[in-house]
């Protein structure tokens, strides 16, 4: 895969993926503290194990693939946009499989939501979230501030998937732990399969969006009702 | 698993070879619907093509919901094989589904055609619909697509499970080289609100034994039951769900003490996700997923439906 943009959508890029960007998507493991309290995961590599599957299994089919969808929706000349839009924001929702894995998604969807107003932004979603206040999907909402800010789709796509990557390795270093020097290794290892990830997510089909991975539902549910915990849920 | 039904398991297996020169292409299909009047609930519409079918409603908690007995005498599906049951449930009639036995999903012949179940429920406004079926066994080697859609209105409501065998565990068979991709999605007015694909095919056969997956567990079982009403954001909740919220709590951490004592053993818990409770099963043992799925249906029934559990009898024999 060879991404081609403009230094002005590359930079956008930077900050729409970046930590500073103030969505709060390190408060979750999405599952991953209890997997560890269970001792599922317990090293760099059952956390690589860990980690890998899912890009395979669930950003591939939900994530990118909507963030996909809402991003072609924004710019789609035919029809009401802000449906679209919606109809791809529900979907992201309907996909998340447990309540803390609902809420990673839309704390931080409503905490980009508020952010867009000061840095001037409109969106479809605003629009439609003016009648009908409803929980908006981090996943549409990035798609929407990507596609406003001439960010390239391919771009966004790996921009998401990098943004997944870093919450989950910080959640492992502090939860496992891991060294500073592990984190940046567990790092490199797992971008490897970005392309790949982002490949898959482009090649399916409206009906075969969705995902199941059973032990990571079961370890997000645990989460919820885990006695201690740092992570929310 | 009794040894009786092992052993006939067992001879279904060996006999049910992939024989290319007899292809039995079996398409059935059943299409019901059910009507509230006077009388109560009623089945109006009962109409099947091929081995699929209903013989009678039964009545055992009054008229207003009739249990049905979803029938499908040949028992698999081997290659080629469409089932197709549709269910209209018209406004504010009730009605609950059952199966008598397993579904079977049998080694692939060589031609390897899809085996294709879709079941379709159609829910109107303020009825309710509960589908409670036995596991459905996957032999190896099988290349399934299995889906269950359910389309909600207002004030429709909904309880259902799927439990899926990854072979007969009691019998050693092991069907992780099966494919087989099972979608179940619900919508409500339209609008998805829950989706669940599950895809086991060459690509994907890490997740069988993958931690994040199926931890080498057969047994995959998932729940759903709602809509419940949600709580206002701007008052306090309602005693209804702070008391779903404890009981969902207590089952978690009934589950998770077993899980950590048990070193992991079956795994299962529950969620509230959105206006629906969800809850999975992940273990080596069918009937313990639906003595679950039956307990977890009993203590939501009577929020959801105002109604007591009352079990279907074929459960009991």
């Amino acid at each position: 895969m060879a991404i081609t943009t403009t230094d002005t959508g590359l930079l956008r890029l930077l900050q729409l993926s970046s930590v500073s960007l103030p969505v709060g998507g390190y408060a979750f493991s999405q599952g991953l503290e209890y997997a560890i309290e269970a001792g599922w995961v317990d090293s760099i590599s059952s956390a690589e194990a860990w980690l890998e599957l899912q890009m395979h299994d669930a950003l591939a089919r939900v994530d990118l693939p909507i963030l996909l969808r809402s991003y072609q929706a924004c710019s789609s000349q035919q029809g009401n946009r802000s449906e679209q839009v919606y109809y791809w924001n529900q979907m992201a929702l309907a996909c998340r499989e447990t309540r803390e894995l609902r809420l990673t998604d839309t704390a931080m969807g409503e905490a980009l939501m508020r952010l867009l107003p000061s840095l001037g932004v409109s969106i479809p979603l605003s629009e439609h979230s003016k009648d009908t206040p409803e929980d908006v999907s981090f996943v549409t909402a990035f798609a929407c501030v990507a596609h406003q800010w001439q960010v390239e789709q391919d771009a966004a796509l790996l921009g998401y998937a990098w943004s997944w990557l870093e919450n989950q390795v910080a959640a492992a270093t502090k939860l496992i732990p891991l060294g500073q020097t592990q984190a940046q290794q567990l790092l490199g290892a797992l971008q490897q399969y970005v392309p790949e990830t982002i490949e898959t997510a482009k090649a399916l089909a409206d009906d075969e969006l969705g995902a199941s991975l059973p032990a990571l539902a079961i370890s997000s549910m645990l989460h919820e009702t885990q006695y201690t915990r740092l992570f929310r849920s | 698993m009794n040894t009786a039904l092992t052993a006939v398991l067992k001879n279904e297996l060996s006999t049910n070879s992939s024989d290319p020169s007899a292809p039995s292409r079996w398409h059935a299909r059943l299409s019901l619907g059910l009507k509230l009047g006077v009388r109560g609930t009623r089945l109006v519409h009962n109409e099947h093509d091929g081995p699929l079918y209903v013989q009678k409603p039964f009545y055992p908690e009054g008229a207003e919901l009739p249990h049905l007995y979803i029938l499908h005498p040949p028992g698999g599906l081997v290659s080629g094989d469409r089932l197709q049951l549709d269910v209209e449930v018209e406004e504010k009639a009730q009605v609950l589904l059952t199966t008598p036995g397993a579904g079977r999903v049998y080694r692939a012949r060589a031609d390897r055609t899809l085996q294709h179940q879709i079941n379709s429920f159609q829910v109107k406004e303020e009825a309710t619909l509960e589908w409670l079926p036995l596991e459905t066994i996957i032999f190896p080697n099988a290349r399934t697509r299995l889906e269950t859609k359910v389309e909600l209105d207002a004030g429709a409501r909904f309880v259902g499970w799927e439990v899926t065998s990854l072979g007969l565990p009691a019998c050693d068979l092991d069907a992780a080289d099966a494919e087989v991709s099972q979608r179940f999605t619900v919508t409500l007015q339209g609008k998805p609100v829950f989706v669940e694909q599950f895809h086991l095919n060459a690509r994907t056969r890490r997740l069988y034994q993958a931690m994040v997956g199926m931890q080498s567990k057969p047994i995959n079982g998932v729940f759903v039951a709602g809509p419940f009403k949600s709580d206002s954001p701007f008052s306090a909740k309602t005693k209804a769900s702070q008391q779903r919220a404890q009981w969902i709590a207590d089952e978690n951490h009934r589950q998770s003490e077993h899980i950590l004592k048990q070193n992991g053993q079956v795994l299962a818990a529950l969620s509230q996700v959105g206006d629906f409770v969800v809850g999975r099963y992940l273990g080596d043992c069918s009937e313990q997923a639906r003595q679950l799925f039956e307990r977890w249906w009993a203590a939501l029934r009577p929020e959801l439906l105002g109604r007591k559990a009352c079990p279907p009898r074929i459960w009991l024999t």
